[in-house]
């Protein structure tokens, strides 16, 4: 089966005063078009730096990096990325955030269509009636949902969502990842979703892959755990379910498995 | 505590200008006989305070109307330094090769003081008038050249990502990102540029004899007429203040966007 997207051998390190810092240490993963699939990783495990080259900002220091077939070179329409830390633009509105995108991805429409294009967007998220706001004036939690409507307005192949909702509230978390679910739901997208957070990775993906340490350093994929609960999952009612449980064990074995091998 | 402190904002203030017309006497009583003491010059300046706006003559008329023509053609000298300022200091910013280029030789201008471009100008324009202004705006346009390219430098690279992920044309990101992030150190720029633009002005009447504040202060001089140097200079540093202020007002309102 060939990938949707995939990653072969990439590494990539940072240079630095004691010399190159490898970061990535020969990460594989592939993932199938309509999969969500979450990367969980502990902060310094290289995270961003993964959203980075796939989305093409960075370039690898070795291995491919493919979508579709077609080897990434640079930033493309077809990655869209929701950053970290919202990125919003702040001298921008809300409507006017969303609109840059949607500008983007269907520069062969009317000025009009791309307005209602815009306003699609931001509907989705809820936010119609805070359009006309600058991000200053929103809550985090909005914020954030202006960032997944410019991630979506771009009409990305893949969806990446760099640690989307980590410094957010439990709430206000709980509440965007089950909206996140909904989107995903609706229109299948392909997304990889990065986060620290186990149990937004039990509730939203597919499967699951874990940044574990790499013996000479830096980090690598370790193989994915499955994640066969039917959907819609209720982050209520995930608790009482033997195969969330199940998962959610492996992970935390994993990652204290890692971890220990990290410290010793 | 609150009563204190507004009552040494407000008292404080006089104390220190007090001091100043204190120091003022005591060197015109003491020191230097020929400086006029502030009662003799506030009454010899009485007429061109309380009718600003008289003409007598090209070099007699009210402190206002030397300030007006003073004031309009700082306005002119500004307006050009920031036309030509704000372009090369976003080229400077963004452009490594124009900055290797370019960052000596506006290193080495910089310091150059008004009073040697001057001579220059009336070379180059062999009048008066332009001359002026070709002072007023190389020596002023510097800060905003400075403060362009640093703020454009320090964009956000967060903001810069987004434009690249967006695949947004160079004249976009120029429109929506970087011109936007800048303008907070653009408007500093200016602030800092119509500092020295009013301070150049000065300098630049009194080489040239044009009528306004430095021209008058400089024929005063020439007449021996003390104490309108003093007017002079107490309506110069007035006007540069209320200049600074209102700048630092248009500031705060770009910088609060």
């Amino acid at each position: 089966m060939a990938a949707f997207l995939e990653l072969r051998g990439v590494r990539k390190a940072f240079a630095g005063s004691h010399g190159a810092t490898p970061v990535l240490a020969g990460v594989d993963l592939a993932v199938a078009e309509g999969e969500l699939v979450a990367i969980i990783g502990a902060s310094g495990s290289g995270k961003t730096t993964l959203v980075s080259l796939i989305a093409g900002l960075l370039p690898p220091d070795g291995g491919e990096i493919a979508l579709d077939g077609v080897p990434v070179r640079a930033p493309s329409l077809e990655r869209g990325v929701v950053f970290q830390n919202h990125s919003l633009l702040p001298w921008l509105t809300v409507l006017e955030n969303v609109q840059l995108a949607a500008d983007a991805a269907r520069s062969d429409w009317s000025a009009a269509a791309r307005h209602a294009r815009a306003e699609h967007w931001v509907r989705l998220v809820g936010l119609t009636d805070a359009a006309a706001k600058r991000p200053a004036q929103l809550s985090g939690g909005m914020r954030q949902r202006v960032a997944v409507a410019r991630g979506l307005a771009v009409e990305p192949r893949v969806l990446l969502l760099d640690e989307p909702f980590s410094a957010l509230d439990a709430l206000t978390r709980a509440t965007l990842q089950n909206e996140l679910a909904r989107i995903w739901a609706s229109d299948r997208r392909t997304m990889l979703l990065i986060t620290n957070d186990v149990d937004e990775a039990c509730l939203l993906a597919d499967r699951i892959h874990i940044l574990v340490p790499a013996p000479a350093g830096g980090h690598t994929l370790a193989d994915g755990i499955a994640v066969a609960l039917p959907r819609p999952r209720v982050s209520s009612e995930l608790n009482r379910q033997v195969e969330y449980q199940r998962v959610r064990r492996e992970i935390l074995a994993r990652l204290a498995e890692a971890h220990m091998r990290a410290a010793g | 505590m609150t009563r204190r402190s507004s009552l040494s904002t407000l008292l404080l203030p006089f104390a220190g200008i007090a001091t100043v017309l204190a120091v003022w006497t005591v060197l015109s009583r003491h020191v230097a006989p020929d400086l006029p003491s502030p009662w003799r010059t506030w009454k010899e300046s009485e007429p061109y305070v309380l009718r600003p706006f008289f003409k007598d003559g090209e070099m007699n008329q009210g402190i206002g109307r030397f300030a007006l023509l003073s004031l309009w053609r700082v306005t002119k000298g500004f307006s050009l330094a920031i036309a030509i300022g704000t372009p090369l200091g976003f080229l400077l910013g963004l452009s490594p090769t124009f900055r290797r280029a370019f960052e000596p030789v506006i290193q080495v201008m910089r310091p150059i003081s008004p009073l040697a471009w001057l001579p220059l100008g009336l070379i180059i324009f062999q009048r008066s008038e332009p001359a002026a202004l070709f002072t007023i705006a190389l020596c002023a346009m510097w800060p905003t050249v400075v403060n362009t390219a640093v703020g454009v430098r320090s964009i956000n690279v967060e903001y810069l990502n987004v434009g690249r992920v967006l695949r947004l044309s160079p004249m976009t990101m120029l429109r929506k990102i970087v011109i936007p992030a800048t303008l907070p150190y653009v408007f500093t720029g200016y602030r800092l540029s119509l500092g020295l633009a009013w301070l150049v002005i000065v300098a630049s009447e009194m080489l040239t004899g044009a009528p306004g504040i430095g021209g008058f202060l400089w024929q005063e001089y020439n007449s021996l007429v003390y104490s309108h140097i003093l007017l002079s200079i107490v309506t110069i540093g007035l006007i540069g203040f209320a200049l600074d202020r209102l700048m630092g007002m248009v500031e705060t309102r770009v910088r609060g966007l």
